[in-house]
């Protein structure tokens, strides 16, 4: 095709009024010329305008239900089917990392997504636990339209535990979806398999979370996602300070006398730490104080509390 | 600054993270258009609305359908909309006649509580752009356009149906699309992306 026959085909290939063979010829010839490129271009942002020519049309309420019922399932249908809905291609700069988890085989019905979520409110008494650590605010998640494919698994996490206030804003998960593209180029280690378990738990009824709150001058910040049913719980943190020689972290469960040590919380260089922690070893859980503490290395007893907070397995 | 006030390109973004949130509001904000535009092209309330969830359901499963680096979200979406509407059109193998383009001023019954004043004035300004440069077109011209564009129909298609030579059609909607182009100041942009 010469330039000459393809400027007399261009609008009409923009405005979708070619037959297929002669529309393929033309976007061929575009493809290897560009000034002709560029009146394809210039044709299709003309193009482009034309629906807007056309009034709206109220849409029937019904339909709006029926559209946002359906992706409502769909989101929330199983794991297995959110994962199966995964694009081929991800958003650029995003990397896909589709856990295969056995949970995706045990398919679970969700609670249909409640928007917007209700702030946090309640805050639990502090009854137990040496470590005088202010009380958390838990909320539950499951069933709130957080719950999370794949693709976004890692973005959510970081929404949840990367920003102040647990704001779970349009506006928080915009940043963590920012941020997240920057560091989907490069990956903490044992970020992902902490997201990947963060999801799942996420996407399970039941599910609660947390912001740990910090010790007085401690500049970290955290979270917990717990789930009692699974006695599984994801802790994150962010903006911790490095240990220090002979220094470690550590997660503690507490009640009472009980205390259990959930091990130690390694921070990266940019003070990130993530762990997933399974409590039915020690049978944790309900009413227990959870505990980020700094404590000499090996364990004198004399610990340093750094972030805390209780678990409660529903709004009080 | 509220959710509502997000941009399109922002809301998209949130999409691809799966936010079910962002997404609601993309469809409040566009289900009028979208419905708009299918019933342009289909005249069909039922065959229009299963083109308006169709598009926004499959927007939902594949949102990277949508390429923010190519050009606004809206004229994606819409052309989308259109695309969708004439291929049901040409599956039935129904053809529909032109339609007068609507008269200024005609009823949009754009949620004005998905939509924000400042928003709904650009929107305004658009639409009353790119309908006051069509009435300009000599008539033939403008049917040319829209029987091509709204109508789903080829060239020829159009030749046939107007009992016009070929050559006739695509002189028409050539010069259509070229007034179009300057009446819309698309002649100026340096890429396809407005
Ligand atoms: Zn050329």
């Amino acid at each position: 095709m010469t330039c000459e026959e393809f400027l007399e085909n261009v609008d009409a290939l923009a405005l979708g009024a070619l037959a297929p063979e002669e529309a393929a010829a033309t976007e061929q010839h575009a493809a290897g010329c560009v000034a002709c490129a560029r009146e394809l271009r210039l044709a299709r942002a003309v193009a482009e305008r034309l629906p807007l020519s056309t009034p709206a049309v109220r849409a029937p309420a019904a339909l709006r239900e029926r559209v946002l019922a359906a992706v409502g399932a769909e989101a929330g249908g199983s794991e297995a089917a959110v994962f199966a809905q995964l694009p081929a291609a991800p958003p650029a700069g995003l990397a896909v990392h589709a856990p295969v988890s056995a949970e995706a085989n045990n398919v679970r019905e969700f609670a249909r997504p409640q928007l917007p979520l209700p702030e946090a409110d309640s805050l639990a008494p502090a009854e137990h636990g040496e470590e005088p650590v202010p009380i958390s605010a838990w909320r539950r998640v499951a069933g709130s339209g957080l719950r999370v494919p794949a693709l976004a698994a890692a973005v959510m996490v970081l929404a949840l535990f990367g920003l102040a206030a647990w704001s779970l804003s349009l506006q928080s998960q915009l940043s963590a979806v920012k941020h997240q593209q920057a560091l989907a180029r490069n990956p903490q280690p044992g970020f992902l398999p902490a997201s990947q378990t963060a999801l799942t738990l996420l996407a399970s009824q039941h599910t609660v979370t947390s912001e740990l709150d910090p010790a007085q001058s401690a500049t970290a910040t955290g979270g917990v996602i717990w789930n009692p049913d699974k006695k599984q719980c994801v802790v994150l943190v962010q903006r911790l300070a490095p240990p220090g020689d002979g220094q470690q972290y550590h997660i503690w469960f507490s009640s009472g006398d009980d205390k259990w040590d959930g091990g130690a919380l390694t921070p990266d260089s940019t003070g990130s730490a993530y762990r997933v922690i399974d409590m039915s070893r020690w049978n944790v859980g309900e009413g227990y104080h959870l505990s980020i503490v700094l404590q000499p290395l090996p364990d004198n007893g004399q610990r340093q509390a750094v972030l805390g907070g209780d678990l409660h397995a529903s709004l009080q | 600054m509220t959710e509502l006030e997000r941009t399109d390109e922002e809301l998209a973004a949130l999409i691809a993270a799966r936010n079910e949130i962002a997404f609601r509001i993309v469809y409040d904000r566009y289900a009028d258009l979208v419905y708009g535009v299918a019933m342009r092209v289909l005249a069909d309330p039922a065959a229009a609305q299963d083109v308006v969830q169709d598009v926004f359901l499959r927007y939902w499963r594949v949102p990277t359908s949508f390429d923010a680096g190519r050009g606004r979200f809206m004229s994606w979406l819409l052309s989308v909309a259109r695309n969708r509407a004439v291929d049901e059109v040409r599956s039935r193998g129904r053809r529909r006649l032109h339609e007068s383009p609507p008269a200024e001023g005609a009823d949009d019954p754009v949620d004005e509580g998905a939509v924000d004043p400042a928003r709904l004035a650009v929107l305004s300004s658009e639409r009353h752009e790119i309908r006051s440069a069509l009435r300009q077109l000599p008539d033939e011209q403008r049917e040319a356009i829209e029987l091509a564009y709204f109508g789903g129909l080829t060239q020829q298609e159009i030749a046939e149906q107007l009992r016009t030579p070929l050559g006739t059609i695509k002189t028409r909607v050539r010069l259509g699309m070229r007034k179009l182009r300057f009446a819309l100041g698309v002649e100026t942009e340096s890429t396809g992306v407005l």
